[in-house]
């Protein structure tokens, strides 16, 4: 009878020890999913660029001075953006944000004018594959300027960082 | 005293089996969880079904002018289709800028009629079919959920129109 107790206790310590072992996977397996933080860089670079695009055209037509001296040197103000991020992860000193447009002459595909704003370092990353690497998006469009009649080939590339926030 | 021995082997087997099974079930699914549904967790929201750098693209289509001063939307009117100058031109802009966004690429005239809606052409073909995803098969707000699904549209007579389709 004694020995009988014994073996019971010894089967109740054994599933309590089993029910512990299937909540701490359970618990594990999704903290490892939610734990992971959604990727949204994509969506923010395509915004950037459509902001961007917005910003540039009018109906087909290239906005009136976009390219003259003034835009370039104040795109940021004219375009209302601001690439402004949380002081963390050392943000606050490097960049996570760079545009660069470029206007192409759509018939002779020379390059007429180019506009950069935001951190150029986070260009040379771009095609890398990896972890730590930003989301670059490059996208073009074509436009014509109603005063020369002109054909543009605009080309926008928009880079967004956040690698600690958007990829563990 | 020999028969009770084998029996308590027998329980004790079936037991460190069970166990291991448990283990090994957990351990399969801890796996699957960490490295299959936590890779590419990107946010993914409703497919897009509008593109601001195509929209633009295509209004500076319509209104550049071939050699004679005529701009492209006055040529298709008057055609009611692509001719040379406006089927090449647009495969030079639509194909080139977004084919890497939307493998199918299509721009042609479409009618109000119940049979053969969309007249087929030389630069670009037949309009692709789109099926919907019967997930959303009853909402009909939803067109094309699962993929994007980009379609620009300008009135050329009565009956006629211009679309531009942009798909996967």
């Amino acid at each position: 009878m004694i020995k009988n107790n014994k073996g019971e206790k010894i089967i109740s310590i054994y599933w309590f020890v089993i029910l512990f072992i299937v909540a701490a996977a359970v618990v594990y397996m999704v903290i490892s999913f939610y734990g992971e933080p959604y990727d949204i860089r994509e969506l923010e670079a395509n915004a950037l660029t459509n902001k961007v695009a917005m910003c540039l055209s009018n109906a087909g037509y290239l906005e009136e001075g976009v390219l003259g001296a003034d835009f370039k040197e104040n795109f940021i103000e004219r375009c209302s953006f601001n690439f402004e991020t949380e002081d963390i992860y050392g943000w606050g000193e490097r960049g996570q944000y760079y545009v660069e447009i470029n206007f192409y002459d759509f018939l002779t595909d020379q390059k007429n004018s180019t506009i950069k704003t935001g951190n150029e370092a986070l260009k040379t990353d771009c095609g890398l594959e990896g972890k730590g690497f930003p989301f670059c998006l490059e996208r073009s469009l074509y436009l014509l300027d109603g005063e020369k009649n002109h054909k543009y080939q605009i080309d926008i590339l928009s880079i967004v960082r956040k690698t600690e926030k958007n990829v563990q | 005293m020999f028969n009770k021995k084998s029996g308590q082997i027998g329980e004790t087997v079936t037991w460190v089996v069970a166990t291991v099974t448990i283990v090994v079930i957990l351990l399969i699914a801890i796996f699957v969880a960490t490295s299959f549904f936590t890779k590419n967790k990107k946010a993914d929201f409703l497919a897009k079904q509008s593109d601001i750098l195509a929209s633009e693209s295509f209004f500076a289509y319509l209104l550049t002018e071939d050699d004679s001063g005529q701009t492209v939307y006055e040529q298709i009117k008057n055609l009611e289709n692509l001719n040379e100058f406006s089927g090449n031109f647009a495969i030079e802009i639509f194909d080139e800028f977004y084919r890497k966004d939307y493998p199918k690429v299509w721009l042609g005239i479409i009618q109000k009629v119940a049979v053969a809606p969309s007249i087929k052409n030389e630069y670009f073909g037949s309009k692709p079919v789109i099926s919907a995803d019967p997930k959303y098969a009853s909402v009909e707000s939803i067109r094309k959920p699962n993929k994007p699904y980009v379609s620009q549209n300008i009135i050329l007579t009565e009956n006629k129109s211009l679309e531009l389709v942009l798909t996967n």
